[in-house]
């Protein structure tokens, strides 16, 4: 009976073990199956999904080079500083541009100059002007960027609800793509909030903003503000700028009249797109594709013309031609680099090329020849099934398909045939994304002239810098939610002085520096 | 009466009682090697608040031994700049949620004790502790939904006419130490009336029933033998809440606060997080951390030597 217990106890126990380590032992067969070198890489957006979906198959077979996408949790940023400060990272990185300078300041990055010539669809596809902006000013090619080039599609706006602005102004008003000002728009959103006072048992807010998308990029197109204020190559704080006075203005008449959502400070990603799809709201502030989802749910719920469309918005004494909601960085969203722990450079060189090529590019954007797409009189063309998986969802498209799933080293423009790199946005762009795209038509500006600028850290106005960035983020929501006009000024008099107390002027004077030291480089 | 100095056990004596005792020692020796590796190892890694450290591919400890050393000087800057505002909010915080969160699993285990239903008992029981095993994020939403300008409670607020507009709880600094108070009590009391349930239990029942003969009430009961019988749990409790008074949260915190109210918000915790990891200042989080943990060491020190004073019970 004891022996019985004790065999019991041990084949539960090896059960127990057994099926402890039965996803790594399946893990590690993998790896094995896949012969050649393996290289790892942190991607911020993988989502935490593993590279094995069929595209990931393909580049595999195609670099010959077994990729393995470390886990990027699900808090990003926080996953990207441990590495860094643990100094755990894999072989390569895609991360934020500004991850990319700390790493790089830190001497964790490998400098991919003295490779380039091993790297010819990168010399092809990048060019040696964009090659020549990307280097450090010693020289150094630390990243290659990831959406680089210039790309003149619309960024930020006015994201209006079609059917209640027809129900307001008139379809013709609501086609039109004539901007709105500023004493338009909040007539607008009164009289959404006369006309709708509550929707579908909930109360109507006429105007909110997430936390997690850029309203910023949106309230300071208006008023034609971009990174800094720059006045005779000296640049400021956009606070110092007249313009950002009349921003804090509007938004405070807003939410003294109650048109701003009163818990715009709250709306996270879940709860701004519940009070969306709930049907409550009129307007918000951020990039047409941040919308995506939510308008496909509500074109599901409440008819085809349910759904945010964007409008250009003029701030008071602002000209079309003036406003600047299109900013982008023609060296890209964010980069990939190769650190100092990758030992197999051959590897990682394969796969850096293979992917910058037009062959990568179209097999990580449009999927595999044969099956995702075709030649048709010379110029490539998606499949119907691909064309109607990604209009009606794209979300659900890509994990259905694993295309666009992993955009790494991509380039704006068209290939050699003509067609668009992106198909999923650009070769049959959406209804929201045409009229976004027509109506900012002139608000493109590049902000890679503004990057960098930061103080280095470990200096003194870096800790000035951090404490300025504080002393912004604390009093912000407390300005645009004064009581009165008077009060407001007061409190952006006061976050302006204890700017200028924490090092705001010493902070400045680094800025102006290295942008001058920038401009100087490129222009030379 | 003066103690008296126990006498010293002789060198052969102890060899023997060691040896005696050596399976003992070597069931201690993984508890041993973990304390060592994981509490005191990482302490190592203090000597960052005095110096200024950046990472660099030299690696770690080359870059922390070569850092430059800066003395006192991140403490200096922390208590010239936000000291007072952050202790000001974790000491609210944390005396806020000391007096609900004590009393709160006391008055739970000694009502639990009282219920003769014991289904009526262990439904209450498993209500109370079920809070304990959700994940602040979970946790948080709830009350960030609750609480929201059209949650539950403003609709019930504005329905029985209290107020007129919904009150924002997350944008007024002051709410909102109360409700992180009531959010750790909520989640701890009923894991915590677990402890005093274990001490109860241990109670002789022979003083309960000379008590019912003396005519003694449930109340008189309660009074003079239940709580007295646990007295030393309630100090030992109490000397361990009193230690941890400057840990007064960090997910809560970081879920529920936003930029309306991080004057509030802000505690030890977040704050170090915050300059430590999200704006890359290491030496500066450490040193915050640092100073968190010297304070919570001395508090518990001087609690225990107040309650040792007090009522012969103390942790050591």
């Amino acid at each position: 009976m004891k022996k019985c217990r004790m065999a019991g106890t041990v084949m539960l126990a090896g059960a127990l073990i057994g099926a402890c380590s039965l996803p790594q032992q399946e893990k590690a067969g993998t790896a094995q199956e896949t012969e050649g070198p393996v290289l790892t890489l942190f991607d911020k957006n993988s989502e935490r999904h593993l590279f094995n979906d069929r595209i990931a198959e393909e580049i595999m077979r195609r670099t010959g080079v077994r990729i393995e996408v470390v886990d990027s949790t699900d808090n990003v940023e926080e996953q990207e500083e441990l590495m860094y400060a643990r100094q755990d990272y894999p072989d390569m990185i895609k991360v934020d541009l500004e991850a990319i300078y700390k790493y790089q300041d830190a001497g964790y990055l490998q400098d991919l100059e003295p490779y380039l010539e091993q790297l010819p669809n990168v010399r092809q596809m990048y060019g040696e002007e964009m090659l020549r902006k990307m280097r450090s000013p010693e020289g150094e090619l630390y990243y290659l960027g990831n959406w680089y080039g210039e790309d003149l599609d619309a960024v930020n706006g006015f994201q209006i609800r079609y059917d209640y602005l027809v129900s307001l102004v008139g379809r013709e008003r609501a086609d039109s793509d004539e901007p709105f000002t500023q004493e338009e728009f909040l007539a607008l959103l009164r009289a959404f909030a006369a006309k709708y006072p509550e929707v579908k048992g909930g109360k109507a807010i006429p105007f909110t903003t997430c936390l997690e998308y850029d309203s910023s990029g949106t309230l300071q197109g208006m008023y034609g503000m971009k990174a800094y204020w720059e006045q005779d190559g000296r640049l400021s704080h956009l606070v110092r700028d007249p313009a950002y006075v009349k921003m804090l203005a509007f938004l405070n008449e807003m939410y003294r009249e109650k048109l701003l959502d009163k818990e715009w400070v709250l709306n996270r990603e879940q709860l701004f797109a519940d009070k969306l799809k709930s049907g409550r709201v009129f307007a918000v502030a951020c990039a047409y594709w941040d919308l995506s989802d939510i308008n496909a749910s509500l074109r599901e719920q409440e008819g085809k013309d349910a759904y945010f469309a964007c409008y250009k918005v003029l701030g008071e004494g602002i000209t079309p031609d003036q406003t600047t909601y299109g900013g982008r960085n023609s060296l890209g969203w964010d980069a990939i680099a190769v650190t100092d722990r990758c030992e197999d450079m051959d590897a990682a060189l394969r796969v850096i090329d293979f992917l910058a090529s037009e062959e990568g590019q179209y097999l990580m954007l449009w999927g595999i020849e044969g099956e995702d797409w075709t030649y048709e009189d010379g110029v490539r063309t998606p499949s119907d099934e691909n064309l109607r998986l990604f209009s009606a969802d794209i979300q659900a498209a890509v994990e259905k398909t694993g295309i666009r799933r992993w955009i790494w080293f991509i380039k704006n423009g068209t290939g050699s045939d003509g067609s668009p790199y992106d198909m999923v946005t650009k070769y049959r762009p959406t209804r929201e994304a045409e009229l976004a795209n027509r109506r900012m038509d002139s608000d493109y500006w590049d902000t890679s002239l503004y990057m960098e600028l930061d103080p280095r850290s470990g200096t003194e106005e870096s800790l000035m810098w951090s404490d300025i960035r504080e002393i912004y983020d604390r009093n912000f929501p407390g300005i645009v939610n004064a009581d009165s006009p008077e009060k407001m000024t007061e409190l952006y008099e006061r976050m302006v002085q204890d700017m200028e107390r924490a090092g705001l002027y010493q902070v400045e004077e680094v800025w102006t520096q290295n942008y001058q030291k920038r401009m100087e480089r490129w222009e030379e | 009466m003066a103690r008296q100095k126990p006498a010293r056990p002789p060198k052969k004596a102890l060899k023997k009682r060691l040896w005696n005792q050596r399976y003992l020692f070597l069931l201690m020796i993984p508890a041993v090697v973990w304390v060592a590796l994981i509490c005191y190892a990482p302490m190592t890694g203090l000597y960052m608040a005095f110096t200024n450290y950046r990472p660099t591919q030299s690696g770690y400890w080359s870059d922390l031994l070569n850092a430059p050393f800066v003395g006192m000087d991140w403490f200096e800057y922390f208590f010239q700049n936000d000291f007072g505002m952050i202790m000001r909010n974790t000491l609210a915080t944390s005396l806020l949620t000391l007096l609900f969160s004590f009393p709160a699993p006391i008055l739970i285990a000694v009502f639990l004790n009282e219920l003769k239903n014991m289904k009526v008992k262990k439904a209450v029981q498993t209500a109370s502790y079920l809070p304990y095993f959700i994940s602040w994020v979970i946790a948080s939403n709830i009350f960030l939904t609750f609480l929201s300008g059209s949650g539950v409670v403003n609709d019930l607020l504005m329905a029985l006419h209290i107020i007129d507009e919904p009150v924002l709880f997350f944008q007024n600094g002051r709410y909102f130490w109360w409700i992180i108070a009531f959010a750790n009590t909520w989640k701890n009391m009923g894991y915590n009336a677990i402890i005093y349930l274990a001490a109860i239990s241990g109670v002789d029942q022979g003083l309960y029933e000379a008590a019912e003969v003396d005519g003694a009430n449930r109340v008189q009961k309660i009074w003079h033998i239940t709580l007295p019988a646990i007295r030393g749990t309630i100090c030992i409790m109490l000397i361990l809440a009193i230690g941890g008074i400057l840990n007064t949260g960090f997910e809560q915190q970081l879920l529920m606060g936003n930029n309306a109210i991080l004057n509030y918000s802000d505690v030890l915790d977040t704050y170090a997080y915050r300059y430590g990891l999200t704006k890359g200042m290491y030496s500066y989080g450490t040193a915050v951390g640092m100073f968190k943990s010297v304070v919570s060491f001395i508090l518990v020190m001087g609690a225990n030597k107040i309650t040792s004073k007090l009522n012969d019970t103390a942790l050591f």
